[in-house]
């Protein structure tokens, strides 16, 4: 029986089995870590399908017997009622700012794979002196608090007439997620080898054929997962877009449903639950990239 | 005003050089006039004003002000901000240049905000007397300065107030309405003790509000925080230590439940809706909170009145006129001021009646709570009277709240309270600390 089972439990990366507790050990931790991870939104989604009155109760049940759809009717018409004290009119404004958050992830994710992919490839390929110190520097920039750098922006934008435009959020969004896409890229780039390229060479190519005839189709999964992740720093900012926009982007809409004390949970989680389907969606898609590239020369 | 029925005019006497003074002071007199009256007179600026607010029914804002707006005002471009990070995002848009007529503010910032010079006094502006005048006296130290400077105009206000399941201290044999701090924890413990609640007592007790109950808790054992010139005289009262022990008291023993360290208002209303909690302390029209939720229990849930000689902390955020543009613009700024933090041209409660009717706020002025389209607008279940006696004589400001050092203090607080919850410092130290805090808060930062 356990020589059955020992059949089908997974190796070590030395080819090694498992003992069948170890596995057990390790399959509940990642369960715990699962639960862990997946509860708060499980409980995110349960409060936006009940009533304030369910969501009050003492046992809070995450599956509830009752369901209702009407906190995402609420959201989406604007009629939050009584009980909607605060943005009764966040219907009007979800869905634009949906639209706003995917604009201007979407423009930064282009814009960020053509700056960190041309940089990450010269970070790589092309090390000049005191390179490794613009890297350290690349990644130092993104401990810098926003608070501590967005008054400057902030000037910047008005004297340019770009406060409160998707420009504004576009530009200043590159503080942290340029570096955060060098970093990954040129970890990336790392690890392809250099042996097609010295092929290319030989074959005639200059720098920049071999980087996009050759370089950039190999690299593709490295940039999806840059994109991904550029794409979910973005979408996700607050402090920036607080600033520097009336509530142009989905975070900072949400957080105006706590006003003077006083929110709607069950229309919170509604909202919320309806603007975390793009990048949902999105992670779905390319989580095989995301994962693969995150992972690249785990082992090697 | 010139009174035509004089004895020159009755007598039929009334020669042209009477008739051309009287004329001359009526038309100077008329003239005054709509500088005095709220919102009334049409400002002469043509551009369009900025308006910064935080989100709280944008929507409502924005019909206010274009009715205003309406009237033959200047436009107005509403600019909406969440409340959360609302106050960095402020000072962050004032100190890089930003030119705002009018904005929301918290009350805490308004002198610091004077004393940048992102905010203007309005001892000069035409009718703001009256406005004042106007105030209960108790609510005048938010927007009054001890300098005698008006720095801000009113956006809502509240008195912090017991609410009470009458049902519940019925059922646990309490006859009297709880007011006294003793009391509160006695009828808490009678409440649990009697299998009613198991956690009666909840209170909005994060980090970032254990400032206001500060107040809350000592005003009502008749203890000043904060004398005139802002020192912590809280410590020197030998009835403090008290106060901090009941608090401490409350939450050691269950009487306030575990969460209510992290827990929402909204989440606090609920338990009350559900008849999880007994007693709640919070600003008023929370009430209107608990009734909407529309609990088992809603119903049985009412304001409190005050007991005795106690007082309870009132509150309100207000509303500041930039330091921006010309005489005229400001002007205009100011008019916006009155119509939404006063009255409207026909000397109407037009803004804060709709607040009434939203979400039970209130206005600190003594008009307002007989004013026939506000006591409409406001739900039944709200005692008018008793409020507005609570605003008029059982309530009070905290001066010190204005003064320019007052947000390092209250950032502070909440520390120094929740050690004293968790049982990492007593009241004896829990008192010091704050003293201690307010101090350095005063001088600049705290010293090493």
């Amino acid at each position: 029986m356990m020589a059955t089972l020992r059949k089908f439990l997974p190796r070590h990366a030395g080819g090694r089995r498992r003992r069948p507790l170890q596995t057990v050990v390790i399959y509940l931790c990642v369960l715990v870590f699962a639960v862990w991870i997946l509860l708060p939104v499980w409980y995110l989604v349960v409060s936006s399908l009940i009533t304030p009155q369910q969501l009050g109760s003492r046992s809070f049940s995450f599956l509830p017997s009752g369901m209702t759809l009407a906190n995402f009717r609420s959201v989406l018409t604007g009629d939050t009622g009584g009980a909607g004290i605060g943005s009764t009119d966040i219907g009007s404004r979800l869905l634009p700012a949906i639209g706003q958050s995917f604009l201007v992830s979407s423009i930064l994710v282009v814009l960020n794979l053509v700056i960190a992919g041309a940089a990450a490839y010269a970070l790589s390929r092309y090390p000049f002196a005191g390179s490794r110190k613009f890297e350290l520097a690349v990644i130092a920039t993104r401990v810098v608090p926003a608070i501590a750098i967005i008054g400057p922006f902030f000037v910047a934008f008005r004297v340019i007439g770009a406060l409160n435009t998707p420009w504004a959020l576009v530009i200043s969004y590159n503080v942290f997620t340029l570096p955060l896409a060098i970093m990954i890229l040129k970890n990336y780039f790392d690890q392809l080898p250099r042996e097609i390229e010295e092929a290319a060479k030989i074959d005639g190519a200059g720098r920049i054929q071999t980087f996009t005839i050759i370089i950039l189709p190999i690299a593709k999964p490295g940039l999806v997962a840059a994109g991904v992740l550029i794409f979910l720093e973005a979408w996700s900012e607050f402090f920036y877009a607080l600033v520097l926009t009336n509530q142009l982007t989905v975070p900072p809409l949400l957080a105006g449903f706590q006003s003077v004390q006083q929110f709607n949970w069950n229309a919170l989680a509604a909202a919320t639950v309806i603007s975390m389907i793009p990048p949902v969606l999105l992670v779905m898609i390319f989580q095989r990239n995301v994962v693969g590239s995150l992972t690249a020369g785990v082992g090697k | 005003m010139t009174d035509f029925t004089t004895n020159k005019t009755t007598g039929g006497r009334l020669d042209r050089r009477t008739f051309l003074r009287g004329t001359a002071a009526s038309a100077l007199g008329l003239a005054a006039m709509p500088a005095l009256m709220p919102g009334a007179a049409h400002a002469a600026f043509d551009g369009t004003l900025k308006m910064l607010a935080w989100d709280f029914q944008p929507n409502t804002i924005a019909s206010l002000v274009d009715g205003w707006s309406g009237d033959g005002n200047p436009q107005v471009d509403v600019a909406i901000i969440p409340n959360v990070g609302y106050s960095p995002a402020l000072q962050t848009r004032l100190r890089g240049g930003d030119e705002i007529d009018l904005y929301y503010n918290f009350a805490y910032n308004t002198q610091k905000f004077i004393d940048e010079g992102w905010a203007m006094t309005l001892n000069d502006m035409p009718g703001v007397d009256e406005m004042i005048d106007d105030m209960f006296e108790s609510s005048r130290p938010t927007h009054v300065n001890a300098a005698g400077n008006v720095i801000s105009v009113p956006y809502f206000s509240a008195v912090h107030t017991l609410h009470a399941n009458e049902r519940f201290l019925s059922e646990a044999g309490i006859d009297k309405m709880p007011s006294t701090l003793a009391e509160i924890y006695d009828a808490s413990v009678a409440l649990r003790d009697a299998g009613i609640v198991e956690a009666p007592y909840v209170a909005y007790w994060i980090k970032e509000f254990c400032e206001e109950y500060l107040h809350v808790y000592l005003l009502n054992e008749g203890i000043e925080a904060f004398d005139a010139e802002g020192n912590p005289v809280f410590a020197d009262d030998p009835r403090t230590v008290g106060v901090f022990e009941w608090w401490q008291k409350m939450y050691r023993e269950g009487l306030a439940p575990q969460s209510v360290l992290t827990d929402d208002p909204g989440k606090l209303s609920n338990e009350m809706a559900q008849g999880n909690a007994a007693l709640f302390v919070l600003h008023h029209y929370f009430l209107s909170s608990i009734r909407a939720l529309e609990g088992p229990e809603s119903a049985n849930v009412v304001l409190a009145p005050l007991g005795g000689d106690n007082h309870t902390f009132q509150m309100g955020e207000v509303l500041q006129l930039g330091n921006t543009g010309d005489e005229e613009r400001r002007l205009a700024a100011w008019e916006l001021a009155k119509f939404y933090g006063w009255k409207d041209a026909e000397g109407n409660f037009t803004v804060f009646e709709k607040w009434a009717d939203a979400a039970g706020l209130a206005a600190p002025y003594a008009g307002f709570f007989t004013d026939e389209a506000v006591i409409a607008a406001f739900p039944d279940y709200y005692d008018l009277g008793q409020l507005s006696d609570i605003f008029e004589t059982g309530s009070k400001v905290v001066p010190a709240r204005t003064l320019p050092w007052y947000p390092d203090f209250q950032a502070r607080v909440g520390d120094i309270v929740h050690a004293l919850l968790l049982d990492q410092a007593t009241p004896q130290e829990t008192v010091d600390a704050l003293a201690k805090a307010a101090r350095d808060a005063a001088d600049g930062g705290p010293k090493l």
